[in-house]
């Protein structure tokens, strides 16, 4: 094995745990990822065009599945790439009968120009701004707790049932402002008074302890706007 | 259509958080934090997951075929290449034909003579009626029969369906060859007429397969050849061979020998041909595989028996299957006969080469006092049968000369008291006392016998009796003249 082989094999397994060497190893491997969405395309991609994001996530979810058993990595990943854009392809097929609001009639008038807008742009900056800010403000929280959205992203329930737990959990949490304060103070779940208070096994909460963390942590003061994007969860499940 | 709230960006990835509190990774469409979209491209799960469950599924399916073909394969190898019944066909040849269950002929062995017709079977299913038609029409074509004979046929079978099938057809396909069909059953498990020999064994000649559950060999069907002025072997007359009748080189006595089965024992009569001008009807025969012993049981059983079975005329054939094979008929020796009317009863011989089964063990001593197995013999209670003595010179094959039988009467002696020593010796090696014996039994011989085991109460004459004791009076051990003990 070359020694460039076993370089690249030990940074795919780096980037399988750090979220920063993932990025790294994606921005080295941009020129491959490239030729790879070329290929599909025959074409050059721009660097606006959505096939290449799809490319990267393709060459990222192939860093995040990779074992030596599957044979080469790059050959791997370009597998996983064209995987990835066809399913793009055929989900965009739908869209095929659509105009861009972009397009330009005989007179150079950009038809969303002549489509009523509703949206209130300003407003709509003014409230992603705020967003911006309360997420970036818990993301350091989290950071203190030693947890990272990717990892959130990781350790997020899938199931159903586990999510119910989850939210009955964080229900209970709600219910008893104490528990959110020992939380903050000790920087730590309280795993086993939310077990025993929402009922739940305790195995559970801590499988997805660090989702646990960044939802309690929303459910604090101060985070008011993601608070009520997931309003229907804080309000007791689906309805 | 749920809202996505993007919360990181990264090179390849960010993370949206739904409004049912999960986290999500997608593709980075130039998304920003803080925007909100709804038809993101999501990061799919754990391919590990997947790949360890298609894994496991291409497995199971994998398994799950291998059984299938297995299970195919099992059941077309039972139903069509495992011999369920035989058709064997007499004649100068032995055609033995093994059918599976469909009824089709899978394998023809053959004892010799034509390969015309083996040539045929190279694996092919026929049924047996075209089989049995070719083999036929070689034999014709090889001047082997002629319109008129008969033609033996033997179906080993266990299905009477399949036996009424096999005989009819083969009874058609006789009849267009002008040839009569002779089929004979030996089926429900039966034993063919080889098997059932009560002669001594001989140098038995290996049949073309050996016998299985579900299939048969073939085998001779020795028919017995009645001799003008005699009547016939009926069986379940306990026919057993004389010594000194035998005809190929029979082997030593066995160390036990039984009363042969007279069931057995009829259908081992030699079938022998007459060299009979008359062509009305042509036994064709083939003396084969285990004739020798059939042809000795009923050559000598036709001897000794008072007006008993017809000597079969001997048959010039069978020179062909002895061993050694020197060409000249054995005339079966003459017994020397006494004016002892013991000799008249059937002797007991050797019994009957069977066909014994690997492992099986060599029938043990039967007494014979009362006639076990001789319903019509004169209970003689001295009739007893010694196990094989080797001190006393015999010739092969002549069975050990029983004792000399006093002039009793045919009833059983009256029971004396059964003396309590008989069952208790008081003294170690102390014999029990003996009863009071015939005076022709007290021989000085009489007391070199080996002594039997007390397992069976001996009869007087078998009693051991210490010179002191000779004039005691001989026990019965008998408890009542009319019960004989039973086998």
């Amino acid at each position: 094995m070359s020694p460039d082989v076993q370089q690249l094999l030990s940074r795919v397994a780096a980037a399988k745990t750090d979220n920063n060497e993932a990025d790294a190893l994606i921005a080295d491997y941009m020129p491959f990822i490239k030729a790879e969405t070329a290929r599909f395309l025959n074409r050059q991609p721009e660097p606006e065009d959505d096939e290449l994001s799809i490319a990267m996530l393709g060459f990222y979810e192939a860093i995040r599945s990779y074992s030596r058993l599957r044979g080469a990595f790059l050959k791997y990943a370009a597998t996983n790439i064209k995987h990835r854009l066809i399913d793009w392809y055929r989900r965009e097929k739908r869209n095929r009968g659509q105009i861009s609001l972009n397009t330009a009639d005989e007179d150079q008038n950009e038809l969303i120009d002549t489509v009523a807008d509703t949206h209130d742009e300003f407003e709509e900056r003014g409230v992603r701004d705020a967003t911006r800010q309360e997420i970036a403000e818990l993301a350091a929280q989290m950071e203190e707790f030693g947890v990272s959205m990717s990892d959130i992203a990781d350790n997020s329930p899938k199931q159903g049932r586990t999510l119910a737990a989850c939210q009955k959990t964080i229900q209970y949490a709600r219910q008893h402002p104490d528990v959110l304060t020992e939380f903050l103070r000790t920087k730590r779940v309280p795993l086993a008074k939310l077990a025993e208070g929402a009922g739940v096994e305790r195995k559970t909460l801590e499988r997805h302890r660090q989702y646990l963390v960044a939802v309690l942590l929303i459910c604090t003061n101060g985070y008011e706007i993601l608070r009520g994007h997931i309003m229907q969860v804080l309000r007791g499940g689906s309805q | 259509m749920m809202k996505y709230l993007v919360m990181e960006c990264h090179t390849g990835y960010a993370v949206l958080m739904d409004e049912e509190s999960r986290f999500h990774k997608a593709a980075n469409l130039h998304y920003t934090v803080g925007q909100t979209v709804t038809d993101p491209v999501l990061l799919t799960e754990d391919r590990g997951i997947t790949v360890r469950r298609n894994t496991i599924m291409k497995i199971a399916a994998a398994a799950a075929c291998l059984l299938m073909v297995s299970g195919l394969g099992i059941r077309y190898y039972l139903t069509h290449r495992t011999a369920e019944s035989v058709v064997v066909v007499i004649e100068e040849t032995q055609y033995e034909m093994q059918l599976n269950r469909s009824g089709d002929v899978i394998r023809v062995v053959s004892s010799g003579g034509s390969q015309a017709v083996l040539e045929e079977y190279n694996g092919k299913p026929r049924s047996a009626a075209s089989a049995v038609n070719e083999i036929l029409k070689i034999q014709k074509e090889e001047k082997e029969l002629e319109d008129g004979d008969t033609v033996e046929v033997i179906i080993k079978t266990d299905s009477e369906s399949t036996y009424e099938t096999c005989k009819s057809d083969l009874e058609q396909e006789a009849a267009k060859l002008h040839l009569n069909a002779d089929v004979q059953e030996r089926g429900r498990a039966g034993k063919l007429p080889h098997e059932t020999t009560t002669e001594t064994e001989t140098e038995r000649p290996v049949p073309a397969e050996p016998e299985k559950p579900g299939s048969a060999v073939g085998t001779v069907n020795a028919k017995e050849h009645v001799k003008p002025g005699e009547p016939p072997v009926t069986p379940g007359s306990g026919i057993v061979n004389p010594p000194g009748t035998d005809i190929a080189e029979p082997p030593a006595p066995p160390a036990g020998h039984t009363v042969p089965n007279p069931e057995l024992t009829a259908p081992n009569v030699p079938h022998t041909m007459p060299e009979h001008p008359a062509k009305t009807e042509k036994r064709i025969t083939a003396p084969g595989w285990s004739d020798r012993e059939s042809i000795t049981t009923t050559t000598e059983a036709a001897q000794i028996r008072p007006g008993g079975p017809a000597e079969p005329p001997a048959d010039p054939k069978r020179n062909e299957f002895r061993p050694g094979g020197d060409g000249g008929i054995v005339p079966p020796a003459e017994e020397p006969r006494t004016e002892d009317p013991a000799d008249l009863l059937p002797r007991e011989e050797e019994p009957a080469p069977k066909h014994e089964e690997p492992g099986q063990k060599p029938e043990g001593p039967v007494w014979r006092g009362a006639g076990w197995n001789q319903p019509e013999a004169p209970v003689k209670p001295e009739d007893a049968e010694k196990p094989a003595e080797p001190e006393k010179p015999e010739e092969p094959g002549q069975m050990p000369e029983c004792p000399e039988q006093p002039e009793a009467p045919a009833q059983m002696p009256e029971e004396p008291e059964k003396p309590e020593s008989l069952t208790l010796p008081e003294e170690p090696g102390q014999l029990p006392a003996a009863t009071e014996r015939p005076e022709d039994l007290n021989k000085p011989e009489d007391l070199n016998r080996i002594e039997e085991p007390a397992l069976f109460p001996a009869e007087p004459d078998e009693v051991r009796l210490l010179p002191e004791k000779a004039a005691e009076k001989p026990h019965n051990f008998y408890m009542s003249e009319k019960e004989p003990p039973k086998p």
